[in-house]
């Protein structure tokens, strides 16, 4: 019994030094984040939260936003609809967040955006979600409040116009996607982009988020008369893609969308064998910073998240992160307080370099990053000369 | 024809594996009466020890192989003494809950140790396949459906021709009876229950190097082995064999004839209809209550 009342004793003191210790901090920006850190997209969750949280203390050590730290709330979405809202609510209603970002995929951003968002009116920004819908739905804004820095499946797909059929060699394409929103949008956008250039889909093959072997898929494309693959999934599945796509010995072109893959994932995943040759989607190159508008933030972004201790196969996902924080910023700063309503005025006067290039948002919420094309070759990443 | 062919081999050789994963889950309920909710994660250690022993703390491949499912014994052994054995005379709710319990907490453990990001084992057999007559075999895939066929000879044989396999099968029949027989009924117990979770270590450790292994694998596994437990009929060992097969060879059929979206779903559509038209399975008897 003595026992029981001293532990009591002592959580009360926890607790309270524990409000005490919030209450200094009343004063910082609250910024709710939204990743999936467990299940299957835990991963990339992972890599986008050291992208948050280098721009935190970043922001923090120049002096905070309109003079005031920046406090980071990071919440587990798990990329469920249903957890994603649960957390946001978290966020909004006992956290009294200023400001969110979330929630990484698209199916649990469309949700947090019709029902916790556009609801509570609390600036929204969406860096990941590809989805058409989160910012255009039957050619109307659906939430006022949302942002997006991340481009749709359809910009990626209109990015490449020129280059994907003429100079790629992308004329008759077999589309192998993930079965959710993002996958079939992008196989659609591809297949209607490579039509409209005068090639042909010659399949689509949809897989399962968790399946792990396509030798069927693949042996179906290989009889097939296409000469590339456009692939829509994470990281990995394409690399298992890749690894029994050379084990049939097959030799079509390969493309993968999504701008979450980056070369040395695929080695470390691959083998370098099988990611030899492949054209990659991406936003932001950071091999090659001095593409960028801001070079030095660009190195010290890559120098800083490696001093970390993080993966570099992250490459492909902590930059969002990272661009959803200084669209952010820049819109807090133009409105010099944290009044939401003053907040989402001003993000319509944003106009800023991320690391995957000029944020401006449209009448849409929509931002327009920079869309390249990088290649492994000889173990490295390339830039061809069509996509610089 | 080869095509047909070439998907019935690779729906074979994911077969095989299925049957192991499904034998192991089949042993531990048909003798054992646990639903182990956990397989799947015994499954997913396996793939990660033989990622550490093989890829991170470069061993033989095969050495690293057998110590990763000896790995998992020892766990499994330490688990059916400390709380199986304790909840044996408990409900099978009880004993459900203690197994989802515990393969919760092995994901989380799995994540804290080897963090949710994807690894690769890499592969020691060549990336390049043999072709025969147009068909392709990787040699990879050929180590796999060799191993886990000989695993299922031994567990058989194990089964039906050794002393330990006898009194499992005479604690499957009747617990009570064996036991007054002089059958020590909790050595027959861990027995078991390491044996499936051995087996279901070395599907890991045969399906790790073939695909990525992350903390989240053994879900899939688990949907995968109780399909089979219920299409072989429960406790079925040969049940299981064949489930599993059949399983293998269903989805790669489904996926290359009517749409691989549809791939997972065949899985189900078969179960479905073995549930109606033999709702006791393919070797189930009929008012079996285990």
């Amino acid at each position: 019994m003595k026992k029981q009342v001293l532990a009591l004793v002592v959580l009360t003191a926890v607790g309270f030094w524990l409000s005490v210790g919030s209450a200094s901090a009343a004063d910082a920006i609250k910024i709710g984040v939204i990743y999936p850190l467990t299940g299957p997209n835990a991963a990339a969750g992972t890599y986008m939260r050291a992208g948050v949280e280098m721009a935190r203390d970043r922001f923090n050590a120049e002096g905070g936003i309109i003079g005031r730290q920046v406090q980071l709330l990071i919440e587990d979405g798990a990329n469920d609809p249903a957890q994603s809202v649960s957390a946001a609510e978290k966020l909004v209603t006992r956290d009294k967040v200023d400001l969110m970002i979330a929630a990484w995929g698209s199916s649990p951003t469309l949700a947090v955006s019709a029902s916790v968002t556009k609801k509570y009116g609390v600036p929204h920004v969406v860096d990941t979600a590809s989805s058409v819908k989160v910012t255009k739905l039957d050619g109307k804004r659906p939430n006022p409040w949302l942002f997006r820095t991340s481009p749709t499946s359809q910009m990626e797909a209109e990015g490449l116009e020129k280059q994907l059929v003429s100079k790629m060699g992308f004329g008759k394409v077999a589309c192998l996607a993930v079965n959710n929103d993002w996958g079939r949008g992008a196989a659609q956008e591809f297949g209607t982009v490579v039509k409209r250039q005068g090639g042909t889909v010659v399949t689509t093959e949809i897989i399962n988020g968790d399946q792990t072997d396509f030798l069927t898929q693949l042996t179906k494309i290989k009889n097939s008369e296409a000469d590339g693959i456009i692939v829509t999934t994470d990281l990995a599945q394409i690399s298992l893609i890749l690894k029994q796509y050379k084990q049939l010995g097959m030799t079509q072109k390969v493309l993968t969308t999504g701008g979450g893959i980056v070369p040395e994932g695929l080695i470390q995943l691959a083998g370098p064998e099988a990611s030899e040759g492949v054209s990659i989607i991406t936003f932001y190159a950071p091999w090659f910073p001095e593409m960028t508008k801001i070079p030095q933030e660009a190195k010290w972004f890559v120098d800083e998240y490696l001093k970390r201790g993080l993966a570099p196969k992250g490459f492909g996902e902590n930059f969002r992160g990272y661009d959803g924080m200084k669209a952010a910023k820049a819109a807090l700063e133009i409105a010099k307080t944290t009044d939401k309503e003053k907040v989402r005025e001003a993000f319509a006067n944003v106009d800023t370099q991320g690391l995957s290039g000029r944020i401006k948002f449209d009448e849409f919420g929509q931002s327009t990053p920079n869309i390249f094309i990088v290649q492994v070759k000889n173990g490295k990443p390339f830039i061809p000369d069509f996509a610089k | 024809m080869v095509v047909f062919l070439q998907y019935l081999i690779n729906g074979l050789i994911i077969g095989g594996a299925y049957a192991l994963i499904g034998l192991g889950l089949t042993l531990v309920l048909g003798i054992m009466n646990v639903v182990n909710f956990a397989h799947g994660e015994m499954y997913m250690l396996g793939a990660y020890f033989l990622f550490t022993f093989f890829t991170k703390m470069g061993m033989n491949f095969y050495l690293a192989m057998l110590l990763a499912i000896v790995a998992v014994m020892l766990l499994g052994f330490a688990y059916e003494r400390s709380i199986l054995k304790p909840l044996r005379t408990r409900s099978i709710e009880t004993v459900m809950l203690s197994m989802i319990g515990f393969s919760l907490l092995i994901q989380n453990i799995a994540m804290l140790i080897w963090t949710p990001v994807p690894e690769a084992i890499k592969s020691p057999f060549p990336l390049t396949s043999y072709t025969l007559a147009g068909l392709y075999f990787l040699p990879q895939r050929i180590m796999v459906i060799v191993v886990a066929f000989l695993l299922v000879i031994l567990t058989h044989l194990l089964l039906k021709k050794t002393k330990i396999g006898k009194a499992m099968r005479a604690t499957f029949q009747d617990l009570e009876a064996a036991a007054l027989m002089g059958i020590k009924i909790d050595r027959i117990y861990s027995f078991t229950f390491v044996l499936g979770v051995g087996l279901a270590a070395a599907a890991g450790t045969l399906l790790g190097p073939i695909f990525t292994v992350h903390p989240y694998i053994g879900n899939l596994a688990n949907a995968k082995a109780f399909v089979i437990v219920i299409i072989g009929g429960l406790g079925s060992f040969p049940g299981a064999i064949t489930a599993g097969l059949l399983l293998g060879v269903f989805e790669s059929l489904g996926a290359g004839y009517i749409s691989s979206g549809y791939q997972d779903a065949i899985g189900f559509i078969l179960l479905i209809l073995i549930l109606i038209y033999r709702p006791t399975g393919l070797y189930g008897k009929v008012g079996q209550t285990r």
